[in-house]
This record gives C-alpha cells, sequence and structure tokens, in this order.
C-alpha cells in the first residue's frame, strides 16, 4: 500500500468541493466524463494566454488579434476532438468573446500588463507534507499539485481597482472590495486566469487556491509574491476584472492549512466510497448543512445538467424534481 | 518559460555527506560506508561524463539516485530546472518526487539548526521527474513552439488501436482482393515477417480486425523504435528482408510508418512510439538546457530511447547517470533491448566519452536465504555466463529468514495450501490495530484467468482458493474485464441492442423460431431482422454479447428474465421514442447520454465498490478511445442517435454500424485487463505477473510456473531489425540455430524468474505441478530444478499430498 496522497489542486481540491459524488466517480473509480462542457472556454483564454505570452517572449513582439484567432481557431479542433464543448454556444460566438475580451480592439492593457510582466508562465507547483496516519486513513505523506498560470513581475504601476477583504479570517472567507490596490514597478505578482465573471459564487474558493500557491510559490521561489491576483477574463464590467490579494506569511499559512484540511476531507469521503460508492451524495460540500435538494447552486447547476451522474443524483433529482426533463432517462431531446 | 539561476553553494563534499549520514538514519537507515559503492555512485566527480550503476535488486538504487541529484544541487550548485530525472511508471516518479523533496527538507534542516551552516534552498521542487514520455510530451511544449501551436495530445493505447482499425484500410493503404494488394497486404502477406510477431499460442494469425490491428501497431513500433535509430540513417535493410525477402519489405515498413505519422500530424497526436522518435528530431535545441540527465530502469531501454539518453552526451557539459540491472532486464517483447544496457560503455569508448561505472551489490531487502538462492540461480542458468560482473551479497544485518521452499503436487493441492498459508500469516485483511498486515503476491509467467472448453485457468483456481478463505485478492491482469458476465460485455451488448436487436423469426427448418440480426452475415437472417442491415460486413461479435446479457439468468431472446427486464425495456423505449419525435424536432441523446443512462439503473450503480465498478469505469474509457477518432469526421459519434424506422425497420446511420462493429472486435480479441486501482489493491493479496512484479517488494511471495519454453519472437525482432541477417525458419513455429538469438531468448526467461524470485523481503515458495505439463507454461525452471534436485523433500504440514524441499543459505 502506498503511503502517499496525490492532490491536483484544480482536478481533485476543488473537483471534490464542488460535488464529491462526481469526484469520486471520475477520480476514485476511473469514469470517463461524457461531457465536459464547461472547459472550453477556460481552456481557450489558458492557452491564448501562453501563446501570446510564448510569442511575445521568443520574438519581443505581440501577436496580432488575427494571428491569435487563428490560433484560437486551430486550439478549438484539437478541443473539440478531444471531447471538450461549449456550453451553449457554437464555435465562432466562444472564439469571438474570447478574442473581444482580450483583444477589444487592440490588445487589452490588463493582458498586455500579463504578458510583458511574465516571468514564468504554467508555472508547475508542488509541495510534500508529511500527514498523521490516524487522520488521513493511513496515508503519511500529501503530494499538493498545482499550476500557476503566470509569475508576473510589473514593468510599470498598475493599479487595482478591486481587492479582497477578509469577513472570516480563521475560515478564509472574504468579499471583493472597493478599496483599490498600486502596484509598482517590480512587483513579484501570481495570477491566475478565470474564465468566469467576477461575481462567481466559487470566489473564496479562487483566493484560497491562489493563496495557496503562493505558499507553494515560497517554496520553490524562497519568497512570497508581493500579491496574487485573480484575472476574470471573461468580465464585461473593467474594474471587476482584476482582483488584487494581499499576502502575508500568516495568510498564506492559514490557506495552505485549510487546503490540508480539505485533503482530510477528501480522504474521509474516498473511504466511505470504498465502503459503499452508493453513500455519497452529490451537491457542494460547503451547502451540506442544507436540507436535500438545497444543494446545488445555480452555478453548480451548470456542471449538474450535464453530469453523466444526475439520473439518479438524490440532491439534484430532488433539487429539480424527479419529473424534470434534466433527469428524465427517456427524454430523447436532452443529451 | 523558466528563468535559470544558480544558486551559491556553501556546502563541500565533505560536510553533505556527515549530513546526508544524519538524514539516512532520521529516516530509519544505515549510514554509507566509508568508500562504499554507495558513496561513489552519489559522488558527482568533475571528470563525469557518463555514469553507468549496475544496481542489484534491494541495493536502493533509488535512494542513490536520489542523493545523486541532491548532490548536484547541494554541492555542485546545478540549478534544479537544469537537471532531468526519467523513471519507467508515474507510480515511480511520484514516489522518486516526495522523496527527494522529503530528504531535501531534512537536510536542510539538519544542516541549518543541527550543523549551522548557511545552505541554500535548492529548489527541488523544480526538478523535471517523469516517465520518458511524459518528460518528451512536456518539454516538447516548451520548446517547441509548432507542437505546442498545434495542440498536440499524446493518445493512449486504446485509442491507438481504436484509431488505426477505423483508418489502416484508407490511410496506411489496405485492400481487399481483387483490388491490387496495397502495403499492408504486402506486409500481412510476407510469412516470415508476421511468424515474428504472432503470439506462440495462435495458429492462424491474424484472421480478425483486431489481430490485425495488433500487427499493424507493433510492427511500426518495432520499426520505429528499433530499426530507425539503428538503420535508418546506414540504410541498412530491414535484416527479414535480407533473408527472406520480399525486396522492397523495409521500404513498405517506412511508408506504412510515414503515412501514420503523417495521419497522427493531421490530428494532432501522438502515439507512445512516435512522440520518441519526434523528440529524437528536435532534442538539438534543447540539449543545452540540461546539465545532468539521469535514467532509472536503464536495463529496459529500447534502440530510440537509447538515442535519446545519449544524444544529451553531445553537449560537452550534459552528464548521463544511468541506474539499472542486466539481470533484471524484462521488457524486450515490447522492444526493449539488453543490449543498450549492455552497449553504453562501447558506445562511451568509440565516442572518446569519459565513463565510469559503480556496483551497488549489497541487497538490502531480503533475507539470506533469498539472497543466496537468487545467487544460486543465476550460477545454474546462462546468466552465470552473460551477466554483467557483480555478486549480489545480503545486507549486514539482513536476517537468515525462511528457507526458499519448493512446494510440488497437484495444483489443486497446491492451491488449498498456499491459501491456508496466506490466512496463518494474516495477509489479504485490512489492517486492524497497530499491527501491520503482512504484503504477499503469487506471481506468475501469466496471471490469465480466461478459461476456455479445453482449458482450466490454474490462476483462477488459485483466486478462488484464496477468496475462499476470506482474503481480499487482487489480480488486475486477468484477461477477463470483457468476458460475457462482465459490465464492460453488458454495456456494449445493450448498445448492440439499441441499435441491432436480435428477435426471432420464423425461418428455421419447419418454421422454427431461430434468431436473427441486421449485421449477421447470413443473408436469410438479416433481412428478416428488425434494423436495416448495415450496407458494408461488419463484425458482429456485439451481437453475442447482447444475446448473452438477454439470456442471462434463464432468460431468452424476447423475454429477459426479470433482474434484467427492466433495462432492456428501458432500451427498447429509448429505441421508440427515437423514431417517435415530434415534428420538427430532433434528438439530442447521444451514443455517451445512452450509456449514463444506462449506468444509473441498479444492475451497474449497486455494484458497490468491487470489479465491476471498474469494469463500468473501464466501458467508458474504451467508449472515449472509440470516439474520439471520429470527432474531426462527418461520422462523429458525438452527433446525436439518428434513428428512422421505415416499413418496419430501424434505419440507423453508418457510423453506428462502424461503432458496433468495431468495438466489438476489440473486446473479441484484446482479451482486457482491469483497471489497476490504488485503492483496490491495498490489503490485498496481489496476483500479478513477473513483469508487474518489476520495482515492487512484498514479505511473502509465492512464485508459478517458472519454466516456460523460451520465445524466440522478441529475440529475433531486436535482431532482424536491427538489420542483422539472422536465418531462422518459421514454418510450424520459429527456430533458428543462431546460438546468440537462442540465448538471447533463453535469458530473457531467466530474466523474468530472477525478477520474481528477487522480490520478497521475508520468504519465498516456488510452486509446481507436473501434472500440468513439463513444458509449456507451467514446466518448473530448469535451473530452479536443478537447485532443489539433491534436496530431500518431506510432506507439508497442511497437506501430505504437497511434498516441500527447502533451500537453506551455506
Amino acid at each position: 500500500m502506498r503511503d502517499v496522497i496525490e492532490v491536483s489542486y484544480t482536478g481533485d481540491l476543488l473537483g471534490h468541493r464542488r460535488c464529491p459524488r462526481a469526484w469520486c466517480y471520475e477520480r476514485q473509480a476511473g469514469f470517463y466524463p461524457y461531457e465536459q462542457v464547461q472547459a472550453m472556454e477556460g481552456r481557450l483564454i489558458h492557452h491564448a494566454m501562453e501563446w501570446l505570452t510564448r510569442v511575445y517572449s521568443e520574438t519581443g513582439q505581440h501577436a496580432t488579434r488575427e494571428a491569435l484567432k487563428q490560433q484560437l481557431m486551430t486550439y478549438f479542433k484539437v478541443l473539440w476532438a478531444r471531447g471538450i464543448r461549449t456550453t451553449f454556444e457554437g464555435k465562432d460566438a466562444t472564439i469571438d468573446r474570447v478574442l473581444k475580451n482580450l483583444y477589444p480592439s487592440s490588445m487589452h492593457s490588463t493582458v498586455r500588463a500579463a504578458i510583458e510582466g511574465a516571468q514564468h508562465s504554467e508555472y508547475e507547483l508542488r509541495a510534500v507534507k508529511k500527514l498523521i496516519p490516524a487522520q488521513f486513513g493511513g496515508k503519511e505523506r500529501l503530494l499538493l499539485t498545482g499550476v500557476l498560470d503566470v509569475v508576473i513581475q510589473q514593468r510599470q504601476p498598475l493599479e487595482y481597482a478591486r481587492s479582497w477583504v477578509w469577513t472570516d479570517h480563521p475560515k478564509l472567507n472574504g468579499e471583493r472590495s472597493h478599496i483599490p490596490v498600486a502596484a509598482v514597478t517590480g512587483d513579484v505578482e501570481i495570477w491566475d486566469y478565470k474564465g468566469t465573471k467576477a461575481n462567481t459564487k466559487y470566489i473564496a474558493d479562487y483566493v484560497r487556491q491562489l493563496l495557496t500557491y503562493a505558499a507553494l510559490y515560497r517554496d520553490k521561489a524562497q519568497e512570497l509574491p508581493k500579491r496574487c491576483v485573480l484575472f476574470f477574463v471573461n468580465e464585461a464590467e473593467e474594474e471587476e476584472r482584476l482582483l488584487a490579494i494581499q499576502v502575508n506569511d500568516q495568510i498564506v499559512e492559514s490557506a495552505l492549512n485549510w487546503t490540508i484540511e480539505q485533503v482530510k476531507t477528501m480522504r474521509k469521503t474516498a473511504l466511505a466510497f470504498q465502503n459503499s460508492p452508493l453513500l455519497i451524495e452529490g451537491g457542494g460540500v460547503e451547502e451540506r448543512h442544507q436540507p436535500v435538494g438545497a444543494r446545488v447552486t445555480e452555478e453548480l447547476k451548470q456542471q449538474c445538467t450535464a453530469c453523466g451522474l444526475r439520473f439518479d443524483c438524490v440532491e439534484y433529482c430532488t433539487h429539480l424534481g424527479s419529473d424534470h426533463r434534466d433527469v428524465s432517462r427517456t427524454d430523447v431531446g436532452k443529451n | 518559460m523558466n528563468s535559470v539561476l544558480r544558486v551559491q553553494s556553501a556546502i563541500g563534499p565533505e560536510a553533505f555527506f556527515e549530513i546526508l549520514d544524519d538524514v539516512l538514519v532520521s529516516f530509519g537507515r544505515e549510514k554509507l560506508e566509508e568508500g562504499s559503492a554507495q558513496k561513489r555512485a552519489i559522488e558527482v566527480l568533475p571528470s563525469d561524463h557518463v555514469l553507468q550503476i549496475l544496481a542489484g535488486p534491494g541495493s536502493g538504487k533509488t535512494e542513490v539516485l536520489i542523493w545523486r541529484v541532491l548532490y548536484e544541487l547541494f554541492v555542485k550548485s546545478t540549478p534544479a530546472t537544469r537537471l532531468l530525472v526519467t523513471t519507467f511508471t508515474n507510480r515511480a516518479a511520484t514516489e522518486l518526487q516526495v522523496r527527494v523533496v522529503e530528504r531535501c527538507d531534512e537536510f536542510l534542516r539538519i544542516g541549518r539548526e543541527e550543523k549551522a551552516l548557511t545552505i541554500a534552498d535548492p529548489q527541488v521542487h523544480n526538478l523535471r521527474v517523469g516517465t520518458l514520455h511524459s518528460l518528451c510530451d512536456q518539454l516538447l511544449a516548451e520548446y517547441d513552439l509548432a507542437y505546442m501551436e498545434a495542440g498536440t495530445q499524446v493518445i493512449d493505447e486504446a485509442e491507438t488501436s481504436v484509431r488505426i482499425a477505423r483508418t489502416y484500410r484508407y490511410n496506411l493503404g489496405y485492400s481487399t482482393p481483387p483490388e491490387p494488394p496495397k502495403v499492408l497486404n504486402r506486409l500481412e502477406q510476407c510469412d516470415a515477417l508476421v511468424a515474428l510477431f504472432r503470439p506462440p499460442w495462435e495458429d492462424d494469425w491474424p484472421t480478425r480486425l483486431m489481430q490485425r490491428v495488433t500487427l499493424i501497431t507493433e510492427l511500426m513500433a518495432q520499426h520505429t523504435e528499433t530499426w530507425i535509430p539503428r538503420c535508418q540513417s546506414s540504410g541498412t535493410k530491414n535484416g527479414i528482408e535480407l533473408v527472406h525477402g520480399p525486396q522492397g519489405l523495409t521500404e513498405d515498413l517506412s511508408k506504412l510508418q510515414s503515412r501514420w505519422e503523417q495521419y497522427l500530424d493531421e490530428n494532432s497526436i501522438l502515439d507512445f512510439a512516435t512522440i520518441q522518435k519526434r523528440f529524437l528530431s528536435r532534442q538539438s535545441s534543447l540539449i543545452e538546457a540540461f546539465e545532468h540527465v539521469l535514467v532509472d530502469e536503464f536495463q529496459d531501454t529500447n534502440p530510440i530511447q537509447f538515442a535519446i539518453h545519449t544524444e544529451w552526451l553531445k553537449s560537452q557539459s550534459t552528464k548521463l547517470t544511468v541506474v539499472g540491472d542486466d539481470d533484471q532486464a524484462i521488457y524486450r517483447f515490447r522492444g526493449s533491448d539488453i543490449e543498450c544496457f549492455q552497449g553504453l560503455e562501447p558506445h562511451c569508448h568509440s565516442n572518446s566519452v569519459p565513463y565510469r561505472r559503480e556496483t551497488l551489490a549489497t541487497n538490502y531487502r531480503s533475507s539470506r536465504n533469498v539472497v543466496s538462492f537468487s545467487e544460486a540461480f543465476k550460477q545454474q542458468t546462462l546468466l552465470s555466463k552473460i551477466s554483467m560482473p557483480k555478486t549480489i551479497v545480503p545486507g549486514a544485518k539482513a536476517a537468515s529468514g525462511k528457507p526458499v521452499r519448493l512446494l510440488t503436487g497437484a495444483w489443486e493441492d497446491l492451491c488449498k495450501v498456499v491459501a491456508e498459508e496466506l490466512d496463518a500469516i494474516g495477509a489479504g485483511r485490512p489492517q486492524v490495530a497497530e499491527l501491520p498486515v503482512p504484503s504477499a503476491a503469487v506471481l506468475a509467467f501469466s496471471t490469465s484467468e480466461m478459461e476456455y472448453r479445453t482449458r482450466k485457468s490454474p490462476i483462477l483456481a488459485l483466486h478462488r482458493a484464496i477468496k475462499d478463505k476470506g482474503m481480499r485478492v487482487y489480480n488486475p491482469r486477468n484477461k477477463t474485464a470483457g468476458n460475457n458476465e462482465s459490465p464492460v460485455s453488458m454495456l456494449l451488448g445493450l448498445v448492440s441492442y439499441l441499435i441491432d436487436p436480435v428477435s426471432l423469426a420464423p425461418i428455421g427448418k419447419n418454421g422454427r423460431r431461430i434468431e436473427v440480426w441486421a449485421s449477421t452475415q447470413d443473408a436469410a437472417k438479416k433481412t428478416h431482422a428488425r434494423s436495416e442491415p448495415p450496407a458494408f460486413p461488419i463484425n458482429d461479435r456485439h451481437a453475442a454479447l447482447q444475446k448473452s446479457f438477454i439470456k442471462a439468468n434463464g432468460g431468452a431472446i424476447g423475454s429477459p428474465s426479470a433482474d434484467r427486464a427492466e433495462v432492456v425495456h428501458f432500451v427498447d423505449e429509448i429505441r421508440t421514442n427515437l423514431t417517435q419525435l415530434p415534428a420538427n424536432t430532433k434528438a439530442r441523446l447521444t451514443l455517451a447520454g445512452f450509456v449514463a443512462r444506462l449506468l444509473a439503473f441498479p444492475l451497474f450503480r449497486h455494484s458497490g465498490f468491487t470489479l465491476s465498478l471498474f469494469r463500468q469505469a473501464l466501458f467508458t474509457q474504451l467508449l472515449e478511445a472509440n470516439i474520439a477518432p471520429t470527432r474531426r469526421s462527418m461520422e462523429s459519434l458525438d452527433q446525436p442517435l439518428e434513428v428512422s424506422k421505415t416499413a418496419g425497420k430501424f434505419r440507423w446511420p453508418k457510423r453506428f454500424w462502424n461503432f458496433l462493429g468495431i468495438f466489438g472486435g476489440y473486446l473479441q480479441n484484446s482479451h482486457l485487463d482491469d483497471l489497476e486501482v490504488e485503492a483496490f489493491e491495498e490489503d490485498a493479496v496481489l496476483m500479478i505477473t513477473f513483469h508487474q512484479a518489476k520495482g515492487l517488494e512484498f514479505d511473502h511471495v509465492y512464485a508459478a510456473w517458472t519454466g516456460r519454453d523460451p520465445d524466440l519472437g522478441p529475440a529475433l525482432r531486436t535482431r532482424l531489425f536491427s538489420g542483422v541477417p539472422v536465418a531462422y525458419s518459421f514454418v510450424g513455429g520459429l527456430e533458428t540455430s543462431d546460438s546468440q538469438t537462442v540465448n538471447l531468448s533463453v535469458a530473457d526467461r531467466e530474466r523474468e524468474v530472477y525478477v520474481a524470485i528477487t522480490r520478497p523481503r521475508a520468504s519465498l515458495t516456488i510452486l509446481h505441478d507436473p501434472s500440468l505439463g513439463e513444458n509449456g507454461y507451467f514446466a518448473l525452471n530448469p535451473g530452479i530444478g536443478e537447485i532443489f534436485s539433491t534436496i530431500k523433500g518431506k510432506p507439508h504440514p497442511y497437506s501430505a499430498a504437497v511434498q516441500v524441499k527447502e533451500y537453506h543459505h551455506a
């Protein structure tokens, strides 16, 4: 028996928080998800930013809008061939929206700042932590992995109109505020691109994720970044696009501890799944205190509607009502 | 894109080894002995360019590899980003990553806190550790803009097989007589070639679609991994062409490979063989990026991997460290060649590259009896003549341990005895309280549980005997994941029922109602089927799975048993609903959506955490492997299910017939293995093959079927695809008088056995049933037989029908 728990931050930790049931079937038993509708736009955005950064780094010139469009068209086909789908829109509308967000007319100033300041992109982070076996189902070590979108060293001052303030420090909860934060030239920041809008329900998860990455980044680089930044690429409101999160040793340590607590919960779920897969309930981890049927948030619903496990998911069936066509097995008008 | 910073070192070799010893002690290990081979292997000398570490079983090679990495980081101040470590499996990569971080953290702690040294953190998280394939992918994505722009993805073996099945006729070149033969026809008609790839247990092969796919896959892999690196640049022809012809065979193989590569490029994908070739062609642009490349399990390297590893040496400043054991080279059947390991030193000498070798000969894993026995085995076999020089000795603190035993008797009695013994030692059960569960494994050349009318599976009998004692058993390579009552086959049977429902029609003698379906080759039957027959012939194995599902538990066509009726009626309803859509409405349900609905039925969902659950998961993975190749075509299987009903018959588009034919054929011939699920093997008695056992260790090991006949096929393939004209005959089985080839094949067998008998820590038991045959798979290895030949047997305490012989070290 291996004594290592391998946890990918996005694939495991966030996946488990969204829905432990879907996470178990996919990550513990190996079920291939039959539709991956949410991923297309996020992947296009990540690829676009990575590609723009690479082109700039290798040529010293920014790619044109047309060149980016061509690149996105190519990558769209690759994603399509791997089963990644758009939510409700077609190829042109999806690519146009990504383009519009990155290149409204010329390159968006935020995108430019990220690309020109990029020190590392697609930066792999890893941490090994010792665990107390009794608390983690016999496992002694944790290998936590994540991929940081970009590490930036600011080339010029930049002001963030929105920043994160804590409302519940111990539980690491907080909210967006209008308190501006100014970055000065030379500030090192870690950025994460999000394909959602800024008012996402999962914003606290994203903040904790980035702060955990900051802790892992500190292991690699020997120093904390000056701040973390969430970049909501799909956000139409200019001022809402960037969210600055102040960083210090105490807060990143808290985030790391919070993450390890989540791993403990995940391990409990995995052991329960090994006991009986049917015992694992659907719906978000944060909504466990709600009655059955009230654990599906509007954001999770977008995932549930395309989930192959929804037809006998007590939570989702109760949420919609068992006669809803979304959970009807015989309705061929819905996939 | 990562910047490179060289941290200032504050530590010399002496301080390094001092702290290293302290770290080892803190992890419960022994300090390194002064002047030991381990110490020499860890130290990176200024003159080092190539270091080959010959590491016997249990000699702590991973630990040495880790410390050599840390030596580079702490003493030589090499940036972690400039080190590359390749492992054989993803699991080994994870273990190495974790251990290197642990050792490094402890090193820093002791160095800073106890020795008061100023030591820079070497940032071990920046190391690149992975399998060669994953590193090729990662490095190409990082250093090759075209690769990244194309969004290239690496596909797995299942998808590779399905893609070849779908594409070989048009993209690779295959015709049906009377059309003139194309490249694949010519290759398939070359008996001298095909005989080398034909499994020893098959007489007429390939006759079926997936057998042909296997042949094509293996041909391309051997050509890419052996012929291209060894012969292409010199223009040397394949040895088969030189010995048997036909002229143009080598050219045809190259044509096949190049067409496949073109297909892969068009689809922005790469398979495992081709990504190595692609990497080698781009490697020159990133050679300067690495200062030290470390390769684990180097003995299982194939020629193209050897070319990749030695390509690094073109940079004067790049060091190469390889670790391995020639006695544990067991992957020739997948294209590896021990000549790569043995040939490294000559390669270095002929290229004037400084070369050093260190030998780790102390076995810290096994008892004295096990070490002594495994050395005696080598002495009794060909390995004593061809192995690189080393004598394995037990660690100074090794216990004598239990004697190595040979149990001889009827297989049924052996099964009972093994089960009793495992039960007595407490294996195969979850841990209770603080006492650890002893690990135990049964190792065999094959762990197939397939049963035939005339041949029972001994491994299945042993599986049952252990399970009957209440122990958990896990045998992932059982070859039965696609059997009739497996969810894999049940689910395909239900898809088959949707598209091509088998029904009864009164067309037998005297109006007898017989089974009819649309994809059968029988004209009368297909005429009366409920679906319109496909416009082209397909493999109708799917229909057999369908019938099997419906007839199970006393059911019959048209009247399934009560436990299956619900799901069968559901499929009927779906089919009906698809044909009765309201006007101007289109179906949106896809094949994958249909399967998701099937899985929601209690028949599947209520399986518990069992093999059945993992077989459902396996089906979803195979479904994806079948759908992915279609997505870029007009025949995409992601399109909704589309069926019409005309003149009382269901009419399905051809993509669904193609799907049924290929998926059914895949299950018919691939003898599917189960998914390897880590959680499922926890606390179980493992039943695994000699090959799977590589790199693992157990408290107690039982080894069965150690004396299979040597297989000439892999050895001949290596030699012939290396351009060597080895004379051989192939009618009625492979034969050759070439002693070098014969020795290769015999040594392959002995190495497999050597791997098996060096896995145990505490006890080793060899199982042998003479009644199963003294030749073929079930024979006792002659070397083992010789060792026990002078030892007197006695009855086993659990069964007098089983004779026990005990070997004690001197």
